[in-house]
């Protein structure tokens, strides 16, 4: 039995109604617990954390880290890699390499460097399940887990066609064990078959997918749905359609209202909160206001950002026609994926600019949606790593977030049509820590069923950060003064202790065994690899974790 | 009395000297000169178990690299100020990425001479090998200004993806010179190799070799014959700086392509004809 106490720490645990009280923090087997009643109770190890910020380990509930098209990515930017500064090998880690996609060792101790213990990637098809799970494993620390593409499965689209719920539930159970995947995940439901099969995309939550008779509201709805049924952990998690695109505000509401009566997660809403035509960047603006308004008065809806941040990065995402969209405008080299019946890709270069009236809009409308969602409970923080930014710029959104000042500084050098076409300039709010802890690891937890996380009450996993308070609100979230993960001290003052390995956090939700024959039937027919040989075994999970269905 | 770094083990191991930096050495005796960390393949050793060292730059700047230094790389890498001579052969990336400066070669040098160059000037007095003034690989601008000027031969892929500067060569050039060019122009002395200016958007290719006019790829179309009035400035300059301008190339004619026409098509090709 191994057991930690932080004594005197400022602690800051939203979901426990503690708001910068200080106290005392055990952790015993990994798992905390009531401080012990006997007063002159002793730990293994006490770590005096007087004077610190205590907060439950951070929680990215959307990037993209582990699979192929994050491994495509690496390889697709040598010029990237080349000048980022190298991951050196120490006695306890191992060697990689930076820049917007890091390589899987980096990938886990730059996380934990930050002072999160726990992330998602958000888009695996479910054929690259066993890559993605072989690339969980080789990033260290990090507790992690994915979400599985089925917005434009041929499966899920005949059951839909065919009004077949029950067998559309089975399989999406069916599909879930088989990848052993965390949530079910929607990417441009319809657009990215649309695409593969013959150029075009959707525009429009009520267009006809070709050659499957139905429509993206039907995969939303059924899906939503199916979801709530089999009593998942996390709602569907939707990219919407039209993705980047001038005047997609109007996609986003009918998704939003589409799922009137069901749970749903929409992802990257930055994205999707556009202003203007299509066809013309020029016309670019916010509709955050209208948007924000309707999750603030609908429960049922929770986001994550996708905040774009100034630099360098890598678009990857499964919305194929999103990609072809950014090698046309960017001009840069792209990658265009295509998964059998599942899904698509595309990868290309970006670099975001502050002095780009659109990239300036984007950047804005992303803190827009921060400052304007009330409940901080139903909006949490991503960067869609590495698609708006890297995670690593977390520490710099907080502080933008926490001081209007910084906003406005920022604001000012970017051009001056940005002000008239968003909101920035006159949102007053700034967040409290507390707020912060809610958006990076409270809410998050909470979206994603995770009762053992994002939280420091007895029960939670042993995953608490401390930050040293700073003036500098950046630094002060950028060098975390100690990570603990499981009850041991990972980070102490920006060196990694201990290399420990993290756990894989997936669902196994029920289905029936009968209805395993028709989805064999078509599977043979149309794949090109063998029945017996798709799901993932379980010799590929590292220290799994079933989380309950409800 | 320049610092004088002479090769005295000459190990079949490649050895990077990226380290060795003028704006430092100017300021050491020989002594802290030879102590600078290098990379011997994968092992971090010293100047000093390679080579002798002696004078010093303090007074006018340069730094002579002497003997064959074919494995020695990145000589002369990020030079911002001051003059480089290589007096033999210079290894791969020699002047790469520099942003000012003067780097001569007496002999040859290798690949990646001046890649992603920003500026200042190189003269090989012999070859080079291949990626001259390049890109390197997955980047998407290659040499952005600066000179480089080659009297013999170079291999293939010269100015790849090039933005801006001249680059100059005397003898043979290889495949593919210009592919990707951005903007910027590339003379050739000899005979050139195939595809030239492949995917060009804008810049010039000029061939001054009456007797070797190179095949024209389909995408280009012919525009005319033309006595370019800016060949002939750059020719003169080229010859003040030494670089063996062939005989009658200054008032010559030339036959004028635009391409690449799979990209922005403001590129051209002068091909001299008499």
């Amino acid at each position: 039995m191994s057991s930690l106490r932080i004594t005197g720490g400022t602690i800051y645990d939203p979901a426990n109604g503690i708001d910068g009280d200080v106290g005392d923090i055990w952790i015993v087997d990994g798992r905390i617990v009531e401080a012990p009643a006997e007063p002159d109770a002793s730990a293994d190890r006490t770590l005096d954390a007087t004077g610190l910020v205590v907060m439950p380990g951070g929680i990215d509930m959307h990037c993209h880290i582990a699979g192929p098209k994050v491994n495509t990515a690496r390889k697709m930017i040598p010029e990237e890699k080349r000048t980022a500064e190298p991951v050196r090998r120490t006695r306890l880690t191992r060697s990689g390499s930076g820049g917007s996609v890091p390589s899987t060792f980096a990938t886990g101790y730059l996380y934990a460097g930050l002072g999160y213990t726990t992330a998602f990637d958000a888009a695996v098809p479910p054929l690259a399940a066993r890559h993605a799970h072989e690339e969980l494993e080789d990033t260290p620390i990090i507790d992690k887990g994915f979400y599985v593409m089925m917005g434009n499965n041929h499966y899920v689209m005949k059951q839909l066609a065919a009004g077949e719920p029950g067998r559309l539930k089975a399989y999406i159970a069916w599909l879930l064990q088989s990848t052993k995947g965390y949530a079910a995940k929607l990417v441009n439901p319809g657009g990215v078959e649309v695409w593969k099969s013959g150029g075009g995309n959707v525009h429009g939550i009520d267009e006809t997918v070709d050659h499957f008779n139905v429509t993206p509201r039907q995969i939303i709805q059924g899906v939503a749905s199916t979801v709530q049924e089999l009593g998942l952990p996390h709602p569907v998690h939707i990219h919407c359609n039209n993705l980047g695109l001038p005047g997609n505000h109007a996609t986003t509401m009918d998704t939003m209202k589409s799922l009137e009566g069901y749970r749903g997660h929409l992802t990257h809403i930055q994205f999707h909160s556009y202003d203007g035509d299509p066809d013309d960047q020029s016309t670019f603006g916010s509709r955050v206001p209208e948007l924000s308004e309707y999750v603030n008065s609908h429960e049922n809806l929770t986001v994550d950002v996708g905040q774009v941040m100034f630099a360098n990065t890598t678009s990857m995402t499964g919305d194929g026609p999103l990609g072809y969209y950014l090698h046309q405008v960017t001009g840069r080299k792209w990658f265009s994926g295509d998964t059998e019946m599942e899904a698509g890709c595309g990868i290309v270069p970006i670099v975001y600019k502050q002095k780009s009236l659109v990239h300036a809009l984007q950047w804005a409308i992303g803190l827009e949606w921060y400052l304007m969602v009330d409940d901080p409970w139903r909006i949490a923080m991503s960067t869609d790593h590495p698609n708006g930014g890297s995670f690593q710029a977390y520490p710099e959104i907080i502080s933008l977030l926490m001081d209007r000042e910084r906003r406005l500084e920022v604001l000012a050098g970017a051009p001056a049509a940005v002000s008239d076409r968003c909101t920035l300039k006159d949102l007053d709010r700034e967040y409290s820590l507390n707020e912060i802890a809610i958006i990076t690891r409270a809410a998050p937890a909470r979206m994603l069923g995770l009762a053992h996380k994002g939280h420091l009450g007895p029960g939670a996993d042993g995953d608490v950060t401390l930050y040293s308070p700073d003036d500098d609100i950046q630094r002060m979230f950028e060098l975390p003064r100690y990570v603990v993960s499981r009850g041991e001290v990972i980070v102490d003052d920006a060196q990694i202790m201990r290399d420990t390995r993290g756990r894989t956090l997936y669902v196994e939700p029920e289905y029936d065994p009968d209805a395993v024959d028709d989805i064999q039937a078509w599977f043979e027919k149309t794949y090109s690899i063998q029945f017996r040989n798709y799901p993932v075994g379980d010799h590929y999970l590292q220290d799994p974790l079933v989380v309950p269905t409800s | 009395m320049p610092l004088r770094l002479r090769l005295r083990n000459d190990s079949p191991v490649p050895i990077e000297v990226d380290t060795v930096r003028l704006p430092t050495v100017r300021e050491q005796t020989a002594d802290q000169v030879l102590a600078t960390e290098v990379l011997h393949g994968n092992v971090r050793e010293t100047l000093g178990e390679f080579f002798d060292a002696e004078g010093s730059a303090s007074d006018d700047n340069t730094l002579v690299w002497e003997g064959d230094c074919r494995r020695i790389k990145r000589i002369a890498e990020r030079l911002s100020d001051g003059q480089v001579r290589v007096e033999g052969t210079a290894g791969m990336h020699l002047g790469a990425e520099m942003t000012g400066g003067n780097v001569v070669v007496d002999g040859d040098a290798t690949d990646w001479v001046g890649a992603e160059m920003k500026g200042g000037r190189i003269h090989v007095r012999g070859g080079v090998g291949h990626q001259l003034g390049a890109v390197y690989r997955g980047g998407h601008r290659g040499m952005t200004g600066g000179e480089i000027l080659v009297d013999g031969d170079a291999g293939n892929e010269v100015g790849h993806s090039m933005r801006r500067g001249l680059i100059a060569v005397g003898g043979r050039m290889g495949d593919l010179s210009g592919v990707n060019l951005i903007a910027g122009t590339i003379v050739v002395g000899g005979e050139p190799g195939i595809r030239h200016g492949a995917g060009m958007k804008r810049g010039t290719i000029a061939f001054l070799d009456p007797q070797s006019a190179p095949d024209v790829l389909p995408t280009f179309r012919g525009a005319g014959n033309c006595r370019p009035t800016f060949l002939r400035f750059y020719l003169k300059h080229l010859t003040e700086q030494g670089w063996p301008v062939p005989d009658g190339a200054l008032d010559a004619l030339y036959r004028r392509y635009n391409g690449d026409f799979l990209e922005l098509g403001k590129g051209e090709l002068l091909v001299r004809s008499e």
